[in-house]
């Protein structure tokens, strides 16, 4: 695909996205005339666009859906439900025909000729059902922009004041207008006469106002009347043909114009007119836009429309300076040498130390705080708005609440809020399970909710916000909420959990996200394949995220994902135990302790130590990751604790050195550690040694999970002696 | 011609009347006005005539109505009210051009 191909897509993609969205709006706001021509431009730039890449199957097409969205615009068509699913489905079929601009193969594309039948049925101006031809295009074109029309213009005529002695006769004038159509009515303006006594009877002061019904365009008419020299000639075009200028206006190519080149482009004023415009303007001052008016040439809501126009694409360039378009692997390629030069200034900052040179280590030290900076902006880069992902599931609540015969609202809040482009473009599958999930097993049928006393029209709210360091997005909605009982003796009947297991709900919500696991009764296009929800759970996970639920029975559910804010560099906390160099995540470090030998001794002892009235569990790494520590004992060994916070818990984690804060590029583990938990990647330090990257969510899991069995284990030996006594007695 | 008696001047436009008689025709019209005289221009003997006499025409009406004294149109010839008509001034001449009063 070349440059101004790719310029094309993805300047149409944009536009159709933004039809999408107004198309949806429009469903809510079917008067909205804003929404109209938002939806109008879109189809008319692809269309125009097209035309300029020489693309006639979507000019052909675009051209279907414009006259229909003409129609809209001049009220000839009312908005309706089914009108809105139709020009949906257009957008759809074009931005599948230009998915496939590409391909060298014929494309077939068996629903639009459907479609165009369907256009051509809700039209009210075309009563043809074939596919237009290019040609076709062009000609309605043509008759569009000729104003054959027969319509009364407003002329007003004042002769120079050599008329006369320039042997200019007005009855030739009169003539030339008779011959541009019928005077309808003329008045003869004696106000700039002066009395007698006063006039030189060789000046002319001569002058008319009449209205001509003419077939003819106002520039035919100017150029008729142009051999009068020195007079002054406007010609307002009639009402009626306001509506065309306006929609000629909204045609117009989308640069920044002044308002007199604009009116003069569609004709509603003459080159001379815009003349003595400009020059009333240098002696007067003024905004062109207002003298036009002043001077009567051209209608107030004409002028007006060319200023919104102008308005409009003044502000369009203006974003679009604010803006630039840079290719996506150019942005991952920038932060990969940003990670390289961090890694290069940890380097030089180590060897800065072991010099001993202070004037050295100042350097190195303004150096890494400029590089730091580079890489916030680097990284923000690649921050995106979640809007682009989230409002995509208007039209998915939409289409599947009508083949679900629900009625549901999507609500988004957060749409602003930014992530690293990867993980924006990675969430948008699992949200889009977990969203027909939300519709097909939560929300209730509108019968079913005026029996639980509820609206009628359920909801569904999206939302995305900042939460220490990540990135929390939320899908809510007010249904019927999970159902435990049903989904634990489901998973017992599957072999999911123990038979005799007993489990908290907040527990068996988390089953859901087990593989195979579906509680839906009947297998449909929507959810219910059980994978879905399993599918989900891993995508979240490869992002570093992770993915909880709450749910209320029924007050609805609420499931929560937690995503980092970044995916490349991280500012971490660099320990060591043993020989081995880890890197705990900054923004989950909560505080870092020194223990006094009796806790030295607890912590030996047990899996936890008492901390400020709490108990703390504990994670000692040596004995999680099979580390020789070298040490006999851990009373003999200095021990750090660092306190780390997941979700709300704090956990331990004992460490022997702590060697302080270091920005680490995450490099991702090979497939080799693919079985290895607990480590979100590596990263390499200054001495060019490797530091795992901690992933503090697998290791509160890991302490949950211990924590779960041991209870388990307690409970059943309980259980067990329980019944041996029964046994005996 | 003129009627002392009524304070009303007949002035009778003879022949060709254009640009170039203009400034003795404003001449002699603002002599009578400033004699405080009512003026009826007969333009019965008009062959031809041109717009800048209509304009002076136009002017003196307004001059007289300033000073209070009518202005009157009579006999228009064929040539001249066809030529009145054809710049649409006939309404302000206060003309009756559909039926010229001398054909």
């Amino acid at each position: 695909m070349d440059e101004n191909t790719q310029i094309f897509v993805s300047e149409s993609e944009e536009l159709l996205e933004d039809m999408e969205q107004a198309l949806l709006a429009l469903e809510a706001s079917p008067n909205d005339d804003n929404l109209i021509n938002r939806i109008f431009r879109a189809a008319h730039t692809i269309k125009g666009s097209a035309g300029l890449f020489g693309f006639d199957d979507i000019i052909a097409f675009t051209h279907v859906v414009e006259n229909l969205l003409d129609d809209i615009r001049n009220c000839l068509v009312p908005v309706s439900v089914d009108l809105i699913t139709l020009l949906m489905k257009c957008k759809d079929q074009i931005v599948e025909m230009i998915e496939n601009l590409n391909s060298e193969d014929s494309i077939e594309y068996p629903e639009k000729a459907e479609l165009l039948a369907l256009l051509n049925a809700f039209s009210a101006s075309s009563s043809s059902d074939e596919t237009p031809s290019i040609a076709s295009v062009k000609q309605v074109v043509s008759l569009e922009s000729d104003n054959s029309t027969g319509s009364i213009y407003h002329i007003s005529i004042r002769l120079g004041l050599d008329t006369f002695r320039e042997g200019f006769d007005p009855e030739i004038m009169f003539e030339q207008l008779k011959e541009l159509g019928t005077i309808t009515q003329i008045k003869m303006v004696q106000t700039s006469i002066p009395r007698l006594s006063e006039i030189d009877g060789e000046n002319c002061h001569l002058g008319w106002e009449l209205s001509l019904d003419s077939l003819k365009s106002k520039q035919e008419i100017t150029e008729v009347l142009e051999f009068m020299d020195g007079a002054n000639i406007k010609i307002l075009s009639p009402d009626s043909q306001s509506k065309d200028f306006i929609k000629l206006i909204n045609e117009l190519p989308e640069q920044d114009s002044a308002i007199g080149k604009i009116l003069l482009d569609i004709g509603a004023i003459s080159p001379k007119e815009l003349q003595s415009v400009l020059n009333k303007q240098k002696t007067q001052g003024g905004l062109t836009g207002e003298l036009i008016i002043e001077e009567g040439l051209s209608q107030e809501k004409v002028v007006k429309s060319a200023i919104k126009t102008q308005s409009k694409v003044r502000k369009e360039k203006q974003t679009e300076r604010e803006f630039i378009r840079v290719a996506a692997d150019k942005l991952d390629k920038l932060v990969n040498l940003v990670g390289e030069l961090v890694i290069g200034s940890a380097k030089i900052t180590q060897l800065a130390k072991s010099r001993h040179d202070i004037e050295l280590e100042e350097s190195v030290e303004e150096m890494t705080q400029a590089l730091e900076d580079m890489r916030e902006t680097a990284l923000g880069l690649r921050m995106t708005p979640v809007a682009n992902t989230f409002n995509r599931f208007h039209r998915v609540v939409r289409d599947i609440a009508k083949s679900l015969d629900k009625k549901i609202r999507l609500k988004i809040t957060g749409g602003d809020t930014e992530l690293d482009k990867t993980v924006v473009e990675k969430i948008g599958d699992p949200l889009t399970h977990l969203i027909r999930n939300s519709m097909d097993h939560g929300i209730e049928t509108p019968h079913e909710r005026l029996l639980a006393n509820k609206p009628e029209e359920g909801t569904i709210t999206l939302s995305a916000f900042h939460e220490t360091g990540s990135i929390i997005i939320e899908v809510k909605d007010d249904g019927k909420g999970l159902d435990a009982e049903k989904i634990l003796s489901l998973a017992k009947e599957r072999g999911l959990v123990a038979k005799d297991q007993v489990m908290k709900r907040s527990e068996i919500y988390k089953l859901i996200f087990e593989p195979g696991f579906s509680t839906a009764k009947e297998i449909n296009n929507i959810s219910g394949r059980g994978v879905g929800m399993d599918v989900v759970r891993r995508s979240i996970e490869s992002l570093r995220g992770t993915v909880n639920i709450f749910s209320e029975p029924g007050q609805g559910s609420r499931i929560v994902i937690r995503l980092p804010l970044t995916l490349a560099i991280i500012d971490g906390f660099h320990v060591q135990v043993a020989d081995e160099s880890y890197i705990i995540p900054l923004d989950s470090m909560v505080e870092c302790i020194s223990l006094s030998d009796s806790q030295k001794i607890e912590a030996n002892r047990h899996d936890h130590i008492k901390l400020r009235d709490s108990v703390l569990p504990l994670i000692p790494l040596d004995k999680n990751w099979g580390i020789n520590k070298n040490q006999n004992t851990f009373e003999q060994a200095r021990v750090n604790l660092v306190v780390v916070q997941f979700e709300g818990k704090k956990i331990g984690v004992l460490v022997d050195s702590l060697h302080g804060e270091v920005q680490a590029v995450i490099k991702p583990l090979g497939k080799v550690f693919d079985g290895l938990r607990g480590f979100a990647g590596f990263s390499l330090l200054g001495s060019g040694q490797v530091a795992m990257i901690m992933d503090i969510a697998d290791l509160a899991k890991s302490v949950a999970s211990k924590e779960r069995e041991r209870h388990n284990f307690t409970e059943r030996r309980t259980r067990k002696r329980v019944s041996m006594t029964d046994i005996l007695e | 011609m003129s009627d002392e008696t009524t304070n009303t001047k007949v002035i009778v436009i003879e022949d060709e009347c254009t640009i170039y008689d203009v400034s003795d025709f404003k001449e002699s019209v603002m002599h009578h006005i400033d004699n405080q005289m009512n003026i009826i221009f007969d333009l019965s003997q008009v062959s031809k005539i041109d717009a800048s006499v209509i304009q002076l025409l136009l002017s003196s009406k307004i001059e007289l109505e300033h000073k209070g004294l009518e202005f009157n149109l009579k006999n228009c010839s064929a040539k001249a009210s066809e030529f009145i008509r054809s710049i649409s001034c006939d309404e302000a001449l206060l003309l009756a051009i559909e039926a010229p009063l001398n054909p």
